[in-house]
């Protein structure tokens, strides 16, 4: 068996994840290859896993089983530090933004710019004085669509789609090489979810990220996806290109993107 | 048999509950400790936290310890008439004070007051998943939400004991001076004679502990709170609940180290 060259490697490389919270098993056994500069869907109904998994390479849920490698550096067994220097390369946008009540804006956008943890700034991501991070708030708020008053706002303040635009600025403000999205769009009427997935591609794209998106929002799904896979009770059912979620040919996927009531998905009721 | 056997199971689970709460406090306080002493420190949270649990506390610290003053000088007065011995309420309000009330009504306030608000604050970021979004941004969440408040309960309760202190035993020299018929210049000798440095002392021995007691309590029920606003509600309760239990068990531990024969 040979190793991969480093062209082939994926960003992010899952093998056998496995997670279950009591009796309920959530994960079960994952394999999943992201490779460098995708953007890649997950879709899947409510509990199937999606935001579990995306927690687990985060960091923020221990599995029980399985491999998580980014950049081939596996995240699970790594050393704290280059643990640490591997998940910092993630940006994330949390499903209702996730962002500090206590804090202005552009210190939410600006916070991991003058974080002052010891060994966790370097060339790449430097820790910036507080003119320079208001600075560089007011660049990537712009980018997202908002003004630099905007900044001085509290996130109280802000409809849903500017907390999701400030969340999106925050992810992106120190240039991560992955970004993950969870629900992107859930909660925000069609025109601002479409506006959302737009500030996300163009993002993506400019900054050449790879991205991994979790949705149940078939249109955000095939904006925002080139690869697309679905999730359901813990196992990938399906994975092919974002543009086939209509037609992939699949049941499970036909009557997920469909909206059937008949088909192979039971849902789970009671448990 | 079984209803043996049930009551058995249910004290057994009943114990092992409270020793895996105590010991999940205790890992809880040796990691905040830790994360104070370990770089980073947040300074700015450091000094929200200590005007929070410090300055915006005084008002119902002061107007608790006046009017607890004013309260011992009263009854010990109502006691002490009978036997005539009515020239020791100074010696009484300022042992009471100093010793006792001082610290401990500071920090039964600071616990309502404060501990809940930090068990509320943490609580939210932990359910609308703004502690997650800390460690997405290179920030350890214990440094950043625990240790700044750790650190501020134990440096601002002190602070505002020295005030209750004051006020305490001028609570007790109005009363005793305005109600009682006091001279102002023979109850100022006598609580001054009364006064020393060893019972301040350990009062401010005692606020630091319970500083940090309440900090804690504060910052652990809101860092383990889970299930939304409901969940909030009741990390909220349990943190003032809990410190207040806390306070008054250190309190007689404390007194027991300090002043017992």
């Amino acid at each position: 068996m040979t190793e991969p060259t480093p062209s082939s490697q994926p960003k992010i490389r899952i093998r056998g994840l496995r997670k279950a919270f009591g009796s309920k098993v959530v994960l079960d056994g994952i394999d999943l290859d992201v490779p460098a500069g995708t953007s890649f869907v997950i879709i899947g109904g409510s509990g199937s896993g999606k935001s579990v998994l995306l927690r687990c390479i985060l960091g923020l849920v221990q599995p029980d089983e399985g491999l998580i490698e980014i950049d081939g550096v596996d995240v699970l067994r790594a050393p704290r530090r280059q643990r640490e220097e591997r998940i910092g390369e993630i940006g994330m946008l949390f499903q209702n933004a996730a962002l500090f009540d206590s804090l202005s804006v552009w210190e939410n956008v600006a916070f991991g710019l003058l974080a002052p943890e010891p060994g966790k700034h370097s060339e790449k991501h430097p820790r910036l004085s507080r003119v320079e991070a208001r600075t560089r708030a007011d660049e990537v708020l712009a980018q997202v669509g908002l003004d630099a008053s905007v900044g001085d706002l509290y996130p109280s303040e802000l409809s849903g789609g500017m907390q999701k635009r400030v969340g999106l600025a925050r992810a992106i403000a120190d240039h991560p090489e992955i970004l993950f999205f969870d629900e992107p769009t859930t909660g925000l009427d069609p025109i601002m979810g479409a506006v959302i997935d737009g500030l996300i591609v163009d993002c993506v794209k400019t900054m050449g990220s790879t991205a991994i998106a979790i949705t149940h929002d078939m249109a955000s799904a095939q904006r925002i996806g080139d690869e697309a896979a679905m999730l359901y009770r813990g196992k990938l059912v399906w994975q092919g290109p974002a543009s086939s979620l209509m037609n992939s040919g699949n049941a499970m996927v036909d009557q997920f993107t469909h909206g059937r009531r008949e088909g192979p998905i039971t849902m789970e009721l009671r448990q | 048999m079984n209803t043996i056997l049930d009551l058995i199971a249910l004290l057994g689970r009943t114990v092992f509950g409270v020793m895996r709460g105590a010991g999940s406090i205790g890992l809880f306080a040796l990691d905040g400790v830790s994360c104070i002493v370990r770089p980073p420190f947040y300074w700015r949270v450091f000094l929200s936290a200590l005007l929070d649990t410090g300055f915006l506390s005084l008002p119902v610290v002061a107007l608790t310890a006046l009017f607890s003053g004013g309260v011992i000088a009263l009854q010990s007065y109502t006691g002490f008439a009978q036997y005539h011995a009515q020239s020791a309420i100074a010696n009484i309000v300022v042992l009471a004070v100093t010793r006792e009330l001082g610290p401990v009504m500071a920090a039964l306030m600071v616990a309502g007051r404060v501990g809940a608000a930090m068990a509320a604050q943490i609580g939210t970021m932990r359910v609308t998943d703004q502690i997650d979004a800390l460690t997405t941004l290179r920030t350890h969440p214990m440094k950043y939400l625990v240790a700044p408040r750790l650190a501020a309960g134990v440096i601002a309760l002190p602070l505002l004991v020295v005030i209750a202190d004051i006020l305490g035993v001028a609570g007790g020299f109005t009363v005793a001076t305005v109600k009682l018929g006091f001279s102002p210049e023979s109850y100022i000798a006598a609580t001054m004679n009364a006064l020393k440095a060893q019972d301040v002392m350990v009062g401010l021995v005692k606020a630091a502990v319970f500083g940090f007691l309440t900090a804690l309590m504060g910052c652990y029920y809101g860092y383990t709170s889970k299930g939304g606003a409901e969940g909030v509600g009741s990390a909220t309760t349990a943190a003032v609940v809990s410190a207040s239990i806390f306070v008054l068990a250190f309190d007689y531990l404390l007194t027991d180290l300090f002043f017992a024969q």
